[in-house]
């Protein structure tokens, strides 16, 4: 199950279905349609587990002048985390009004930044998602098990069935 | 300045040269890879500056001598010998061969059972007149008083880099019309971080000063007393940017907040874009990424990361690259990564493996 996003492609090689799910083109499967709700890039659906992933990609050789200013500014100001746990939250409310939260789930991002910022920027993330570190005897689930943040390497070298990589870099033989 | 340092079957390394920045070099690599011994080694060499200074007319013989001691002084090996200084396994000829700015060359040898060095190149060696500075690991702000006499006459477990930090911080200051206008500036910046100034008055006696009162310096935080320490080397004018030699500085980061690295490596590169050379070495990603951010190529900035690691047959290599996201052996982001690791592994089990 190949998606892709910008210059960015994973293979989640055991995944049963897989959506972008950030599709806004009415003429794509899987449109989502409200345009106000914040989305992950994809919803992968394993056996047992859903992975929500975001990527963000500052490294995109094509990437924006404003698109990067932005991201950067929102790294200075520690604002960058606000943004994945909102894109966490709304898809999570997304998919509960579809029916399709009965798994494990699993927060992945894919952000291309150097591997000394990935571990703040995970633990960040994390705390800014429900119950935020806290206990509820009351809560029979918990809404996400994982929330981690990866680099291209990192994500390689932990996720060897889920390749992914910068189409930008791949010859014609890769892309095959 | 020091341009160039080759060592030979020397303490951990088989056969290791590398090429420093005139600017900036930052040395990193994991603990038993011989970070700390290079800097002492490079110090080492650059003993011959002070030694023609005192005494132009040195002989061969005593030089020999001299730099023997220092290297003892420096890596107080066993027995005091100079020979246990030598790479451990193998009885071959050691070599340490030093290349400083205007090519000036020295070049020392020893072996196993060999009692002083001996010289096998000093070209213009008695030309190199700059003083190189060696910052250890520990503050010494909190000790130096009466420390210098007791280590004259005791055998103390510090290296000589502590005794030679203590007589330079000793000195007495540069006026003020004679320092570089950047070293006042730093100067600034250093009292601004701490709120106030550390105050010398001889014989090791330090104070720190606010407006409003004096303190003992005991009473300051490690990492201020280590700032302390770059600000008062250049009020004596032990670090003049453009004159003295190299700064040679052991984990600068030790005891010191990772908020205060910015300015610290603020501080550091701006004395280099005024002729001051730096080697240190870190365990800090902090400090190594604020070089990756704050250098500027356009103000002629130059850094060199140095990589020591392991190979396979476990000699020590090094890879000296000018970017940062090129070091191929990283044992600070490897460190990261085997958090994010053990965070998959405890997280997430076999999943996507």
């Amino acid at each position: 199950m190949r998606l892709v996003e910008r210059d960015i492609e994973i293979n989640f090689s055991d995944a049963t279905e897989g959506i972008v799910f950030d599709q806004m083109d009415f003429n794509q499967p899987h449109y989502h349609g409200i345009g106000e709700m914040h989305r992950v890039d994809f919803v992968v659906e394993l056996e047992n587990e859903i992975i929500f992933v975001e990527i963000k990609d500052p490294e995109n050789p094509n990437a924006k002048q404003r698109g990067l200013e932005k991201f950067y500014r929102k790294l200075e100001q520690g604002t960058l985390s606000d943004s994945f746990a909102s894109k966490f939250i709304d898809s999570f409310f997304y998919r509960w009004a579809e029916d399709r939260l009965s798994k494990t789930i699993y927060y992945l991002s894919l952000v291309t930044l150097d591997d000394g910022l990935l571990p703040n920027l995970s633990d960040e993330i994390t705390q800014k998602l429900s119950p935020a570190g806290k206990i509820s005897n009351r809560w029979q689930r918990h809404p996400v098990k994982n929330c981690q943040v990866f680099n291209i390497k990192t994500w390689n070298d932990n996720f060897p069935k889920w390749p992914a990589k910068r189409l930008s870099e791949c010859t014609q033989e890769d892309l095959n | 300045m020091i341009k160039h340092l080759e060592l030979k079957n020397f303490t951990v390394f088989r056969d290791l040269a590398l090429d420093f920045s005139p600017k900036i070099n930052v040395i990193i690599g994991e603990n038993g890879t011989g970070k700390t011994h290079i800097l002492k080694a490079a110090y080492g060499l650059c003993a011959g500056a002070p030694l023609y200074k005192n005494n132009p007319d040195i002989s061969s013989d005593d030089l020999k001598e001299k730099l023997t001691a220092k290297l003892l002084r420096l890596f107080m090996p066993m027995d005091e010998k100079i020979g246990k200084i030598t790479s451990r396994e193998r009885g071959e000829q050691t070599s340490m061969l030093a290349t400083f700015g205007q090519d000036e060359k020295i070049e020392a040898t020893f072996f196993k059972n060999s009692k002083l060095i001996d010289i096998q190149d000093e070209t213009n060696y008695k030309k190199n007149l700059s003083e190189a500075v060696f910052i250890p690991t520990k503050e010494v702000l909190s000790f130096m008083k009466g420390f210098n006499s007791l280590y004259d006459k005791y055998e103390l477990s510090f290296d000589q880099t502590y005794q030679d930090i203590c007589l330079l911080l000793d000195l007495p200051e540069v006026r003020s019309d004679k320092l570089h206008e950047k070293s006042k500036w730093a100067m600034e910046e250093i009292e601004k971080i701490c709120g106030g100034r550390f105050i010398f008055y001889g014989g090791g006696k330090v104070t720190f000063k606010t407006d409003t009162s004096e303190y003992s310096a005991n009473a300051m935080a490690e990492g201020f007393r280590k700032a302390g320490m770059l600000s008062r080397l250049l009020e004596t004018g032990a670090i003049q940017p453009g004159v003295s030699g190299s700064l040679f500085w052991d984990e600068p980061e030790s005891n010191m907040n990772p908020k205060l690295m910015k300015q610290l490596v603020e501080i550091l590169l701006e004395l280099s874009r005024n002729g001051q050379q730096v080697v240190l070495t870190t365990h800090d990603y902090v400090l190594l990424k604020w070089f990756d951010l704050l250098m500027d190529i356009d103000k002629g900035d130059h850094v060199i990361f140095h990589s020591l690691y392991r190979d396979e047959e476990r000699d020590i290599k090094i890879n000296s690259v000018e970017d940062y996201r090129q070091i191929s052996e990283n044992a600070i982001a490897d460190s990261f990564n085997d958090l994010t690791k053990e965070q998959v592994s405890k997280k997430m089990g076999a999943l996507g493996k």
